[in-house]
């Protein structure tokens, strides 16, 4: 179907509407914002020249949002301390209206509410305070005065002659997102979600410049006229010249000289800047450096910070600590501080972050490009929280707070991801959102340790079902001590049918009194002897404390696997000459199963998960040492 | 290392088993081989391999 055509009341052009919903078109001959009444096409006034745009995206561009594809129709420009962000129309095809937001490369699609409800008053708002909008709990993330630079395209609704707007943005701890736009009365409020650049399929961008305009822009350096390039110039807020260091702001038409340094220190970064890396699938290049630290009792820890930068994906972060990397960026949500038993927590995407440590980091050292004002010696507080992999972290200044999302990759990754020479520098210590290796390790060895338990007490029920406890010989005697010969023989017995144990029990009728029976299982075929002896002795009787008894009226001894055969005992019993005679059964039995094994087999077993735990525990109290609340490891085996 | 503690733990099982049904175990008597034929007709003239001891007697 051919797109709705109508002509320029001020210039006579065709206008071509992308989207027959328009009510308001910029004339793209004359620059007049043209808005449809009826079937009138009316100027209501010229759109200003719009900033340089260092999106890739423009007007034409196709995507998909939820399973409906949308056109790009139109944009409204807003400048803020930051730069500027355009709020992208987009018509899908369901005849729906939507809005693609790209500040500083952070893409997020929104839809306006019709029926809101209530919306709070512009000015009740704070940042960090909670509001029900539209059935969620959001948190206000900042509250933005913009100022609006123009429009282009199609819109939905007539938008053009604004100047400064308030826009309050707002977030869930899972990622849900609102604005409310106050530049109407009653206020817009939008309800969105962060997008990433590739789920959204876009084609027909913004061709990427190529031949002499790819060139990188840059300027001379102020202080000491070293050339210095800038590769996200339009996002370039601060620049520190690698020559002299001199902080700049390439921004401003004159390149302001923001901080100059007398004495500079050389550092040399691990990943030189310029250097082009392969990170999540897409080339990112290294255009800022710069080394933070904190102090703790007394001691300074420093750590580095690497920008990376891709012109579709947007910024990305780098951190090194003495070996341990974090791949950081901004966090998409608002996080709710909460606490964890006794120490802090923020609760993120479903996750639970344990505080970790809370200090006042410093800059101390700045190279390359920045998309925000940078100063050396600048300060802000750091509270981290650990979720390993994951380490979320809230900056605080008095003007914001800003959180992120770091997750630990080991040195090779990187090295890889950037084809460094060498090898990474080692990791020293543990780090605080290190995976550790024994991470849901020891909950699954305990898992195996049940199921070795069940497995255990089956083959345990199978041998007492299963083993004959046959009676192969009893005999009763009488001991009469004194005697001057006690030994004796007992008849022939056999073990048949396979070779097995033998248990060889002794019944007495002592009070009193004890016997030891000297016994010695004899092969009458081999002569082989098996000498052992038992002692059986039971004494009872009452005192003070009343009643007692000790030891016991039978013993019994088990020889582990004899052959099959013919055999007999050699019995010699000793005793108190003068007592009484003493009456004493001995019985033979033959397979008897031994439960005690069982209870051995199981302590066997525990060891494995016992070390697993102890390493794990050892692991986490490494990582909680260096932590604020180091008294309340959490433990780390509860994720995997 | 669950591979390995699982190989570990069912050779201790089948171990166990096996030391069950075979009727191994540790002896509680020293073994003394070739004995004469004649203990059946003079049991006391034998002596045990592992000579005398001490016993402890008595009550409480």
């Amino acid at each position: 179907m051919p797109a709705p055509r109508a002509t320029c009341p001020n210039c006579g052009a065709p206008v071509e509407f992308r989207w027959s919903g328009a009510v308001q078109a910029v004339c793209p001959h004359c620059r007049s914002v043209l808005v449809r009444r009826d079937l009138d096409l009316s100027k209501v006034g010229e759109v200003a020249e719009l900033p340089a745009d260092p999106s890739p995206i423009q007007i034409g561009t196709t995507g998909r949002f939820e399973n409906d594809a949308f056109t790009v129709t139109g944009r409204i420009v807003y400048a803020y301390d930051s730069g500027t962000w355009n709020e992208w129309h987009l018509a899908f095809q369901a005849g729906t209206s939507g809005w693609l937001s790209d500040a500083q490369l952070e893409y997020s699609v929104y839809r306006q509410i019709a029926k809101p409800g209530d919306i709070p008053a512009d000015s009740t708002l704070t940042v960090g305070q909670r509001y029900g909008l539209h059935g969620a709990s959001f948190a206000v993330t900042t509250l933005t005065h913009a100022h609006y630079r123009g429009v282009d395209g199609e819109l939905p609704f007539e938008y053009w002659d604004k100047e400064d707007v308030l826009f309050a943005d707002l977030a869930t701890e899972d990622g849900q997102l609102a604005t409310i736009d106050y530049s109407e009365s009653p206020p817009f409020l939008f309800r969105g979600i962060y997008v990433d650049f590739d789920a959204l399929q876009l084609k027909n961008l913004k061709p990427v410049p190529a031949g002499p305009e790819a060139k990188t822009s840059g300027f001379n350096c102020r202080n000491c006229g070293a050339a210095i390039e800038l590769r996200a110039a339009l996002f370039t807020k601060t620049v520190a010249c690698t020559s002299c260091g001199a902080l700049q702001d390439p921004s401003d038409p004159n390149v302001l000289v923001l901080q100059t340094f007398a004495k500079r220190e050389r550092i040399t970064p691990r990943i030189p800047p310029g250097s082009r890396g392969h990170l999540h699938g897409h080339d990112f290049d290294v255009i800022g450096f710069q080394r933070r630290s904190i102090v703790v009792d007394g001691e300074t820890y420093s750590w580095d910070e690497y920008l990376l930068f891709n012109r579709e994906q947007g910024f990305r972060y780098l951190s090194e600590y003495q070996g341990h990397w974090n791949d950081i960026r901004n966090a998409r949500g608002m996080p709710r501080q909460t606490r964890s038993g006794d120490k802090p927590a923020a609760l993120f995407n479903g996750r639970t972050f344990d505080g970790f440590q809370t200090a006042v980091a410093r800059t101390d050292y700045v190279l390359g490009e920045f998309p925000w004002q940078v100063r050396a010696n600048d300060t802000a507080t750091v509270t981290d929280y650990v979720d390993p992999p994951l380490m979320l972290s809230a900056e605080r200044t008095p003007q914001e707070v800003t959180w992120s999302l770091g997750e630990y990759v080991p040195g090779r990754q990187i090295w890889d991801a950037f084809t460094l020479p060498g090898d990474p520098p080692p990791a020293v210590g543990v780090y605080a959102n290190q995976p550790s290796p024994y991470a849901g390790k020891a909950a699954r060895y305990w898992g195996l340790y049940a199921l070795f338990v069940l497995l255990l007490l089956a083959v345990c029920a199978v041998r007492l079902l299963s083993a004959a406890r046959e009676n192969i010989f009893q005999g009763s005697y009488v001991f009469q001590p004194g005697t001057q010969e006690a030994s004796f023989v007992t008849p022939v017995f056999e073990i048949g049918s396979r070779a097995s144990n033998v248990e060889i029990e002794v019944r007495t009728n002592l009070r009193n009194n004890w016997i030891y029976l000297n016994m010695t299982l004899i092969n009458a075929d081999t002569g082989d002897a098996f000498d052992f002896g038992r002692e059986v002795s039971y004494y009872f009787g009452s005192d003070s404390d009343g009643s007692w008894t000790e030891g016991s009226m039978q013993d019994s001894a088990v020889l582990p696997t004899l052959p099959v055969g013919r055999y007999y005992l050699r019995i010699e019993p000793e005793s108190e000459a003068s007592s009484q005679p003493i009456s004493y059964s001995v019985v033979v039995l033959r397979d008897v199963p031994s439960p005690l094994y069982y209870l051995i087999a199981l302590g066997v077993l525990l060891l494995p998960p016992i070390v697993v735990t102890m390493r794990s525990s050892a692991f986490e109290a490494r990582r909680w040492q260096e932590s604020d609340h180091a008294s309340g490891s959490s433990g780390g085996d509860d994720d995997d | 290392m669950i591979k390995v503690y699982l190989a570990y733990a069912l050779f201790v099982v089948g171990m166990m088993a096996t030391a069950q049904y075979r009727g191994w175990g540790w002896s509680p008597a020293a073994m003394a081989r070739a004995t004469p034929r004649t203990i059946r007709d003079n049991p006391g003239s034998y002596r045990p391999v592992y000579g005398g001891f001490g016993h402890i007697f008595g009550g409480k």
